[in-house]
């Protein structure tokens, strides 16, 4: 190649050494430009609650990451959603026989996950609280006030997790009280979660912080700082969204919290409030206000913490301690505005790659 | 005409030029914009005149000539090639193909899509004489209707002499929260904050959260990005929750709060003012002046008021104690409190009953 020669062509051609001179510089620009990931934002509604999804990089655009989001919150909630009529669990709830039925992909999770904790917890978890949770107002029909002594032993008949019971290929479940109903509402969020995490560690993203309704899951960092800060809620009716009192930082793994001070039930001055004990049928009523678990997974976390809400602290030693990477924070209520923070375990909650 | 056309097309092009690079690669402005779409159909008037002068060229490119005559046509591969280039180029911008998407994905709007606001479609902002109105419509249950009237002090804060490129109007949010705190929808923001975190106001450069620190913090549960890095997220028990104000507006829905902070640039007192120490409880960063202030007010779906009247009830703190808690004291606020005279808010059901 004759070095020279070409020089010596470009420049006769102004417009082309022009054009060049400035088109591959801008070129490169663009291209450098177009690899500084910024923070994004994907939020909406589902399952009753708000999600919101923040993160960054990725192989997928930010169009088709909604997408992909939207979709499978809505397979989900087509699952698993008790008032969403025509969803697969409201199907199971009306289906008043022993014989099998198929099960979907989502629900059969869910409900392995949740089984597997009812077995380790003794009970204190169960997703067969249907009835009860219909009974007490909380579920999808109207309820008439508190249900009475007969109304609960009644229900209570067709509770108890053992008499569920799933089956592989073909994925069928079936249940051996005709009148047991299905209730999810323990771990189908933190499900929902993991299931987020999953579609977005598939497209590539490294850094991203998912809240579902308050059950969050984490990994990497925003770009303000080194690992994401979560604060643990304050447990009062009447507290606004803002307070903390306490805060975790977490790079790589989830949180969830149950407590009595959201969603509950008046009556005069009774108040009740949305958490069933299954071995009484009735509300919890404890000094606990909230507990928050730490684990590798949402769905986990999510069942431990209203686990060891109905156990309370002294029993879910053996449940929190037994697994790696977890750590549970018991809120308990002093006084009017004052709480008392014990902690069980400790997940090291920081990215190890 | 034609040196005309060319000269012309020489100006007219490099402001369109210049004002499409701003607008891709800058946060939105309607100074911006308006430049841009005077010069576009400026160029497109131009160019079609040049087009049309050149008439007969394209006639004897593209049409063969009869036998005989002079031809003067351009290689069909040629012609082909500008067709094919502008069918994909058309086609990968409908459907967000490469490289139309990774060229897209370094444009402002993309890049800060998580901190850009945009209201709701159904959320109308409209000037009204000496205040502004927002409505939010419904699909059909109710339309929230918000009307707020400027106090004395506010037109002596930012109508400066000069164009209209100087002069920092005041910022505004309105904004609807749960019982517990959670933001459900913006409904108005200014649109200076509007678009960017980072700003220049009060001719200082500034942040969202200093000048709007209470809506700021707020907006966090929806995007996750903290302000000041302190929290992303908080973790509590599942609360019915929704980023609409849709359901909050039906007959028998929830009840929920609805919030307008307020501040102007460079009003500073005797106490909130820049010459302190930072750590001083009045100091507050220059161009600010005095700290936000907030309006409340507490909407139940069977409340039979016919118009709320929104409360002042706090401020958004200084800059040494900006942590996005309303301050409920407001007794060293001054021309602060004189911004708004007053923000009335009605509910109006679609069957024309008032609530």
């Amino acid at each position: 190649m004759n070095l020279p020669k070409l020089i010596k062509q470009f420049t006769q051609r102004p417009v082309t050494f022009v054009s060049i001179a400035i088109g591959l510089p801008a070129l490169l620009v663009i291209a450098r430009l177009a690899q500084r990931p910024t923070d994004q934002s994907i939020s909406g509604s589902t399952m009753g609650t708000f999600y919101s999804i923040t993160y960054r990089g990725g192989t997928a655009s930010h169009w088709r990451l909604q997408t992909l989001v939207e979709k499978r919150l809505e397979a989900i909630s087509e699952q698993l959603s008790n008032w969403r009529e025509g969803s697969w669990i409201r199907r199971f709830n009306r289906h008043r026989s022993t014989e099998p039925l198929s099960i979907p992909e989502h629900a059969e999770r869910v409900l392995e996950i949740e089984l597997k904790l009812a077995k380790r917890a003794h009970g204190a978890i169960d997703p067969t609280l249907g009835t009860l949770i219909n009974a007490w107002g909380f579920g999808p029909e109207p309820a008439n006030g508190p249900p009475n002594e007969h109304q609960i032993n009644h229900a209570l008949k067709a509770t108890g997790h053992e008499k569920l019971e799933l089956h592989k290929t073909p994925s069928q479940i079936s249940k051996s009280h005709p009148r047991l109903r299905l209730n999810c509402s323990a771990v189908a969020k933190g499900y929902a979660v993991d299931a987020l995490a999953n579609l977005l560690n598939s497209h590539g993203v490294r850094d991203y912080m998912i809240n579902l309704g308050g059950d969050l899951r984490a990994r990497g960092s925003p770009r303000n700082n080194s690992a994401w800060q979560i604060g643990i809620q304050k447990p009062s009716s009447g507290a606004r969204g803002r307070k903390a009192l306490l805060t975790k930082r977490i790079s790589r793994g989830a949180m969830a919290t149950s407590g009595d001070y959201r969603r509950y039930r008046q009556t005069g001055t009774n108040r009740y409030a949305h958490v069933i004990n299954p071995a009484t049928g009735r509300p919890l009523r404890s000094s606990l206000a909230s507990v928050t678990v730490l684990a590798p997974q949402c769905a986990e976390a999510d069942g431990l913490a209203t686990a060891c809400l109905v156990l309370g602290p002294d029993k879910s030693r053996e449940l929190i301690l037994a697994k790696e990477q977890t750590e549970a924070i018991f809120i308990e209520r002093l006084g009017s505005n004052r709480f008392q923070t014990h902690t069980l375990g400790q997940a090291q909650a920081s990215d190890k790659d | 005409m034609r040196d005309f056309v060319n000269i012309a097309l020489l100006f007219f092009f490099l402001t369109l030029g210049i004002t499409g690079l701003l607008s891709f690669f800058a946060p939105f402005s309607l100074v911006t914009t308006r430049v841009h779409v005077t010069f576009g159909f400026g160029v497109l008037a131009l160019v079609g005149l040049h087009l049309l002068s050149r008439g007969q060229y394209f006639l004897k490119v593209l049409i063969k000539r009869r036998k005989g005559a002079a031809r003067r046509t351009v290689p069909l591969k040629m012609l082909f090639s500008v067709v094919g280039l502008w069918a994909f180029l058309l086609a990968a911008a409908l459907s967000k193909w490469p490289p139309v998407s990774q060229f897209i994905g370094i444009g402002y709007e993309a890049q800060h899509r998580a901190t850009i606001f945009r209201p709701d479609p159904k959320a109308v902002f409209k000037p009204i004489k000496d205040g502004m109105r927002v409505k939010r419509a419904t699909e059909g249950a109710a339309n929230l209707l918000i009307e707020l009237e400027w106090g004395p002090a506010f037109p002596e804060n930012y109508q400066r002499a000069g164009g209209p490129f100087s002069g920092s109007r005041p910022q505004i949010a309105i904004w609807a929260e749960s019982k517990n705190g959670s933001l459900i929808e913006t409904l108005f923001l200014s649109e200076k904050v509007a678009f960017r975190e980072h700003l220049e106001w009060g001719d200082h450069a500034l942040d969202r959260v200093d000048v709007l620190p209470i809506w700021r913090h707020r907006y966090t549960l929806k995007t996750g990005i903290s302000p000041d890095g302190d929290v992303n997220a908080y973790s509590g028990a599942t609360p019915e929750h929704s980023f609409s104000l849709n359901s909050y507006l039906e007959t028998d829905a929830d009840q929920f709060n609805l919030y307008v902070e307020v501040n102007a640039p460079n009003d500073p007192n005797d106490f909130f003012n820049s010459s302190h120490e930072p750590s001083h409880s009045g100091y507050m960063k220059p161009g600010l002046g005095q700290p936000s202030i907030v309006y409340a007010t507490h909407l139940k779906p069977e409340d039979q008021a016919k118009y709320h009247l929104m409360n002042r009830i706090g401020h958004g703190g200084s800059s040494s104690k900006q942590d996005g808690n309303i301050h409920y004291d407001l007794q060293a606020l001054t021309t602060a409190n004189r911004l708004i005279e007053k923000i009335l808010v009605r509910v109006e059901r679609a069957d024309g009953s008032k609530e």
